[in-house]
């Protein structure tokens, strides 16, 4: 009996390491109606970087965002312009949003807020930024609903 | 009535300044009222925190089903930092700033977040691997009972919120409804102004239109006038030259046999005066009928090769009568021959019997006319030249008009028509020649007309 459970703690414990410590965590995904695509934190960190600086609703002041572009994430799986997506949130939130916006500004999916890694605690690990303050129109509500934190999934709808 | 009209557009012009700064106030309000209602979407206060509060019921679910063992401790873990994060999106940004706004407390998500605080190390230690099933349940009842009440606060505090948001949309309308209410009144006012105006507007137009068919109905009166004496002249002329052609062809008659007879000097003198005074009548006559012919276009012009200096000559010998009877001398000086013109010679003669005549009527006795012809490049110039009283300034410009006369003073015996002038700017004009004149008072007067020339070797 003792045995058995000291087996199940073994087990249990490689399982819950395996995570951290093997494999890199896929922390988002991005699919069209045909192909997948994963990437963990390192890939994206590794991608091109973009900043922006910018106010939003959920800031204090004006606020240095890092992370790859929107646009090149997409291209990498061949999204083009005239594709709605579907972005989902850790919590299962999604938010429909035309492709056309991250080949019309600098969309951002940051994951550094002031040179910081984000927590999911706050909106991490990865928040799509869009660069109010350098285009007035996008202070519009319309966008603010599509800045969305902790994001999970793109999808092609 | 033109400073109450002034008045009138005045006061209406204030007016329309003070609506359109009253709309433009009006539309800057409303813009401000209508940016002010945006928060909305993700950034509503309501709908935050209502995540906060799915969120948190979530959180409690997943601990349940990881007591009875079908949750992981990592889908905790997330589910208390998404939790985490809808407490932290209350407390940063724009939301604090608009909760106040609303005057409600958030003092329910600070109490959750310092709970929150304390559970931490609880949820951390789920993920431990000793644990039994009893000390997991354990914890598990530890962490809710931590989190009990939390769900009926949350539902407070969303509540508040919503009738918040409820008055303030309450009274947003209130105030959009107000400035619609005076969006409209402006609306009235600007429309009953315009209308105001338009009517001046058309008023203003039927004033100028009457004022305008008056001024055309004088116009045309005083255009008349001198057509109607035109007009009842030749009717009277016509009527005068039949019979005084009869009188004139009898008095020479009589002249003749009593030339014969010398005894009666007396009965010729009168006779004499009596022709003479005939003769004057007629060339009045004469006058009126060609203005008359002239103003109806019925003078009709036969131009043929004419000899100036001819021309000349016939005239000046026309007016031969008149110099004897003024004692005045005619000198032509003409220079060029060989002045021919194509032209009708017969009214140009007319015109500078006419000339001289005027020029002979206004010279003292003893004085000399001179009638000057000159070549000017391709036309011919003639100049008649006296040295008589001249024409005074001031009616200098009126000399070409129908009826118009100089007041000769001291010959006052010898009155015209005062169509000569006006006769003789026609018919030059007729045949494509220029008239003119300059005039010294004291000194004289130069009448001149310019007629095209043949080229030389027409000849």
């Amino acid at each position: 009996m003792k045995f058995r459970n000291y087996l199940i703690a073994v087990i249990s414990a490689f399982f819950l390491a395996m995570p951290v410590s093997g494999f890199a965590q896929a922390i988002l995904t991005v699919s069209t109606h045909s192909t997948s695509q994963s990437y963990s934190l390192d890939d994206i960190l590794s991608m091109p970087q973009t900043t922006v600086t910018t106010n939003n609703h959920y800031v204090e002041g004006s606020t240095l965002f890092q992370g790859p572009s929107l646009r090149y994430v997409l291209e990498q799986t061949g999204i083009k312009e005239d594709a709605m997506l579907r972005m989902t949130a850790l919590n299962d939130f999604s938010v429909d949003v035309p492709a056309s916006d991250a080949f019309k500004y600098d969309v951002i999916l940051a994951v550094h807020q002031n040179g910081e890694k984000m927590s999911v605690r706050d909106k991490g690990p990865i928040w799509v930024i869009y660069p109010m303050d350098d285009h007035p129109e996008l202070s519009d509500s319309l966008y603010s609903d599509r800045l969305i934190w902790q994001l999970s999934s793109i999808s092609v709808k | 009535m033109i400073s109450f009209g002034k008045l009138i557009r005045g006061v209406l012009l204030t007016l329309f300044l003070a609506a359109a700064i009253f709309g433009m106030s009006t539309v800057h309000e409303l813009n401000g009222k209508v940016r002010s209602i945006q928060p909305s979407g993700q950034s509503d206060p309501l709908w935050v925190a209502s995540q906060l509060q799915f969120e948190l019921l979530r959180l409690q679910n997943d601990l349940g089903e990881f007591a009875l063992g079908y949750k992981t401790s990592e889908s905790i873990g997330l589910r208390f930092d998404i939790a985490w994060s809808r407490i932290n999106i209350i407390k940063t940004g724009k939301l604090p700033r608009t909760l106040k706004t609303l005057g409600v407390s958030d003092e329910v998500v600070t109490n959750l977040k310092e709970t929150f605080v304390e559970i931490e190390p609880a949820i951390a230690g789920l993920s431990a691997v000793s644990l039994s099933d009893e000390e997991r349940v354990r914890l598990v009842e530890n962490i809710l009972a931590q989190l009990d009440g939390y769900d009926q606060k949350i539902r407070a505090f969303l509540l508040n919120v919503a009738h918040a948001k409820t008055d303030s949309t309450v009274e947003a309308s209130a105030s959009l409804l107000s400035l619609s209410n005076a969006l409209r009144f402006l609306g009235v006012t600007i429309f009953s102004l315009i209308l105001t105006f338009t009517i001046l507007l058309l008023l203003d137009l039927r004033r100028a239109r009457n004022a305008e068919t008056a001024m055309r109905q004088l116009a045309k009166e005083a255009s008349s006038a001198a057509q109607m004496k035109i007009n009842f002249m030749t009717v009277v002329s016509h009527e005068l030259r039949t019979p005084l052609t009869s009188i004139l062809g009898g008095l020479s008659l009589l002249k003749r046999r009593l030339a014969g007879d010398a005894e009666d000097e007396m009965a010729l003198k009168l006779i004499d005066v009596a022709s003479r005074n005939g003769d004057r009548l007629l060339a009045l006559i004469n006058d009126v009928l060609d203005a008359q012919a002239l103003e109806e276009g019925k003078v009709t012009i036969n131009p043929e090769r004419a000899d100036l200096n001819e021309i000349v000559a016939s005239a000046v010998e026309s007016c031969q009568p008149y110099a004897e009877r003024f004692g005045v001398n005619y000198a032509i000086d003409s220079q060029d021959t060989g002045l021919i013109a194509l032209t009708d010679e017969s009214r140009v003669v007319q015109v500078l019997v006419n000339l001289i005549s005027n020029a002979t009527k206004f010279s003292s006795a003893g004085q000399t006319v001179e009638i000057r012809l000159k070549k000017r490049g391709q036309k011919a110039r003639i100049e008649v030249v006296d040295h008589g009283m001249g024409i005074p300034h001031e009616q200098q410009k009126a000399i070409f008009s129908s009826f118009y006369q100089v007041n000769p003073g001291t010959v006052s015996a010898i009155k015209g028509s005062g169509l000569g002038l006006n006769i003789s700017q026609r018919l030059i004009e007729l045949l494509g020649g220029t008239i003119g004149f300059h005039s010294v008072e004291g000194e004289g007067t130069t009448f001149w007309i310019e007629i095209d020339l043949l080229p030389d070797g027409d000849d």
